[in-house]
């Protein structure tokens, strides 16, 4: 109780409910198919969250975000590589965009860059060979892919030992080529706003995007064992706490928890967060 | 444990978002650097050379091709600065013959057999390149021409992943550029192939192989433009008192950015056409290709120093236009058996022809064909005690074009010759006998000049001194003097084509002697005409013979 009250009055218990509740009807207009989720049980009883230890990195001076993104390990994309055309017999013709654009986007890495465009082009003996998808990601070293053809669907692939098994979502592709609309048309085909990467205590990183990190005093629903899920269904978005944003950059947010549903004494690594969508003043 | 938990907040929102660098790339190992190669001829997986002093001599070309080779694919010696092996040895069936190189991560197998002349360079065992030239008995021969060499060398580089080598001692500053040999650099005055333009841009970079994904990964330097194209020019030199016109200098410029040779003073780096390995793949064997149709032509005439010499004045390549071909005479005797009076006539004929066939040059394909059967006179008997003076001669001109394809297994090649010509024939023929074989009835056949339109279809194996054919035809000769005559023909056979004899020379041509020897059956089905009788109705009156013919006859090849 100690360690949250340097942030949280009882008033802002009290503020948080009262935006929890009043994200529902936010959360329903963003995903038209999803029914209210249900908040998480007994909120009025604030369980002191047990501190568990922090992801372990492999490089342990590496404490950045981007740090704790590469040595995590979770249900969720960590390196993107979105693709325009994937001809079977041909190298994958990838998405042209700033790298550096990327880095400041969103939490996880974008792939695309000219030294992969390069790369394809050297390694095109072996990457012709293979599947597409399986070739872009093999040579993009990402686990994730977004085929964005210029006509007809998006979607989204993501690595599997099998390419049927990997396409994880077909939906109609993002109206603008740019990259906070292809960023978006992302958490949108997810289902979800951020992901918990690391954690102190309450203290938690999540990995989101620039756009939906924009605002203020944010709060956050966390989804109920959501960290065994890489796309939430309509059905999966019952929430296990509420989370408040206490600072971010790019696509990192520093989110600390306001208070955990009844019987949760921790967000896992790799939970997902529904975010309060603000509307710019 | 306020002051404490507030510490700790700090201490991990500036672990997150201050002061830590972000890592940016993946170090996969050392930048890959030049290494050697081992160029191999496999003689066993290539034609058989049954004779052995043949065999020495095609080992000796390879020698003289594969020294070509390697030294055109060592760091920066082939055209436009493509090469990226060090060092190189050259090997016959795995046995080394030339070299220091005992060992190489590289091969390049060169293989020479029916279905191409295949370069193939591995890394290990992964293919990195190949290139499938036409087939041909010279191709280790003609492999000593330096500017076919080049061509060959660019297209297996152009597929690698890396083809020029670069380093700082390369840039000229203050201008920053780099030079590279042009690649119409010549022993003679001048080119003789069709080489593609040098690549407009060069990407640089270093390049690491990455063993847990089995692919190259890079780091880009920058790009290299072409600047400018400066064209060999001909100069002279006194050879053993003669003078001798050849293409010296020549060169392609490029610029690099600045911070590119800033780089580059730290180390070696690749570079590649803009475009990427592979991009021209398509173009750049179709060149080398072309070269070496081009150059197998003046070999298979003898004619390589001439054309290795520059010697290809319109002359020249007139006679390399029909080069590879035939012309011979062949005379046979009627072999079949003969049955009743027309058999006694028909076993008294003979055949004679005229045969030129183009085999290679623009005028592959062509055929001419002048069949005689000179004429045969016989007093047959006839069924009332006289005499029926029967004769039968026929001449045909036939030309055609052949278009052949290769065939998987048993045959070389199929052949498919469609024909046009004209067939004059002349006879008075029994057309019919009593039971004893004696002629009731005879006619004339006088059908004047007939056109006449053929197919052919043939199959053909080819040795390396004979080519054997079998074929079937059917010739249909239309009377252009009588109304409803005609003639038509359904023949099979087989011809043998044997390289024999003395080769001479006529104007500076070298010749060939050969012989021929074939088998003709022929059917032959005559119609008079349409003619009108007694009664007002209409006649038609014909006959159908059998012929077998046996030839032999020599040739003169080119």
């Amino acid at each position: 109780m100690v360690k949250r009250s340097f942030i949280f009055s009882p008033t802002g218990h009290f503020l948080g409910y009262l935006l929890f509740f009043a994200m529902f009807p936010k959360l329903g207009d963003a995903q038209t198919a999803s029914p209210v989720p249900a908040p998480p049980a007994q909120p009025t009883a604030v369980q002191p969250s047990t501190s568990q230890p922090p992801p372990v990195p492999t490089n342990p001076a590496d404490q950045s975000p981007e740090g704790l993104l590469k040595n995590v390990v979770g249900l969720f994309p960590k390196r993107v590589v979105l693709v325009e055309a994937l001809e079977e017999g041909e190298v994958p013709e990838f998405f042209k965009m700033d790298p550096a654009l990327g880095k400041k986007a969103t939490y996880f890495e974008i792939a695309n860059s000219p030294q992969l465009d390069w790369e394809a082009k050297l390694n095109y003996k072996k990457i012709s060979s293979m599947d597409g998808i399986k070739g872009a990601l093999h040579l993009s070293r990402a686990d994730t892919l977004v085929h964005m053809p210029k006509k007809g669907d998006w979607s989204l692939y993501r690595e599997s030992s099998s390419a049927a098994k990997s396409k994880v979502i077909s939906r109609p592709g993002a109206a603008m080529r740019d990259l906070p609309s292809i960023t978006k048309w992302i958490f949108e085909a997810l289902n979800w706003d951020g992901v918990v990467l690391g954690k102190d205590g309450d203290n938690l990183v999540v990995g989101s995007s620039a756009e939906i990190l924009k605002g203020e005093q944010l709060q956050s629903l966390a989804v109920d064992d959501s960290h065994t899920k890489y796309l939430l269904s309509a059905t999966e978005r019952k929430g296990s706490g509420l989370l408040s944003l206490v600072k971010s950059s790019g696509g990192f947010g520093y989110f600390t928890v306001i208070f955990l549903g009844a019987g949760i004494k921790s967000l896992p690594v790799g939970t997902k967060l529904i975010i309060e969508k603000k509307k710019a003043p | 444990m306020r002051l404490k938990v507030r510490n700790s907040l700090k201490n991990f929102l500036g672990l997150c978002f201050f002061g830590i660098p972000i890592p940016s790339g993946v170090a996969y190992g050392q930048n890959l650097l030049p290494e050697s190669l081992i160029i191999d001829y496999d003689g066993k997986k290539s034609e058989k050379i049954p004779d052995k002093k043949a065999a020495k001599a095609v080992e000796k070309d390879f020698k003289n091709a594969c020294n070509n080779l390697g030294k055109a694919m060592l760091l920066g010696k082939g055209p436009c600065g493509v090469g990226i092996f060090s060092s190189f040895s050259c090997s016959v069936n795995g046995k080394k013959i030339s070299g220091k190189v005992s060992k190489a991560v590289w091969k390049m197998s060169i293989i020479n057999k029916k279905s191409g002349s295949i370069f193939d360079l591995k890394k290990g065992e992964t293919p990195m390149a190949n290139l499938n030239l036409p087939y041909s008995e010279t191709s280790m021969m003609v492999l000593r021409d330096p500017e076919l060499i080049d061509l060959i060398a660019y297209q297996l580089l152009e597929q690698m992943p890396y083809a020029i080598y670069i380093n700082a001692k390369k840039v000229k500053e203050p201008n920053l550029t780099v030079t590279f040999r042009h690649w119409q650099t010549s022993e003679t005055k001048s080119f003789k192939y069709k080489v593609p333009d040098p690549p407009s841009e060069l990407t640089i970079y270093t390049l690491q192989w990455d063993q847990e994904q089995s692919v190259y990964r890079t780091s880009i330097l920058g790009v290299a433009t072409l600047k400018q194209t400066l064209k060999p020019k001909v100069q002279t030199k006194k050879v053993k008192g003669k003078s001798i016109s050849y293409l010296k200098g020549g060169s392609v410029i490029y610029t690099i950015p600045k911070d590119v040779l800033e780089q580059l003073k730290k180390g070696p780096a690749w570079a590649h056409s803009s475009q990427g390995p592979g991009a021209n793949n398509e173009e750049l064997t179709k060149f080398a290709t072309n070269a070496k149709n081009e150059i197998d032509g003046f070999a298979k005439n003898d004619r390589l120093e001439q054309f290795l010499a520059g010697k290809t004045g319109l002359v020249d390549n007139f006679l390399e236009s029909a080069a590879s071909g035939h012309v011979g005479i062949r005379y046979g005797l009627q072999v079949l058996p003969a049955e009743g009076e027309l058999g006694r006539l028909l076993d008294d004929t003979s055949l004679f022809n005229l045969v030129a066939e183009f085999r290679g040059g623009p005028l592959k394909g062509v055929r001419y064909y002048y069949d005689k059967l000179p004429e045969s006179k016989m007093n047959l008997n006839g069924s009332d005690g006289g005499v029926v003076k029967a004769r039968l001669a026929f001449a045909r001109h036939v030309i055609g074009y052949s278009w052949d394809f290769q065939f998987p297994f048993l045959i070389d090649r199929i052949t498919v010759d469609p024909k046009i010509g004209v067939w004059t024939f002349n006879a008075f023929l029994p057309v019919s006998q009593d039971e004893n074989g004696l002629v009731t009835k005879s006619q004339e056949f006088n059908l004047g000049s007939t056109a006449t339109v053929a197919i052919e279809i043939g199959g053909e194996i080819i040795g390396s001194w004979y080519t054997l054919r079998g074929f079937y035809a059917n010739d249909a000769g239309f009377s252009l003097i009588k109304q409803g005559a005609r003639v038509v023909s359904n023949r099979f056979g087989g011809d043998a084509f044997f390289k024999a004899g003395p080769t001479f020379t006529l104007f500076e041509v070298p010749f060939k002697t050969a012989l021929l020897g074939s088998f003709i059956y022929e059917s032959v089905s005559i119609r008079r005409g349409v003619g009108e009788i007694e009664d007002g109705n209409t006649e038609i009156t014909g006959i159908v013979y059998s012929v077998g013919y046996a030839q032999g006859g020599v040739a003169i090849s080119w």
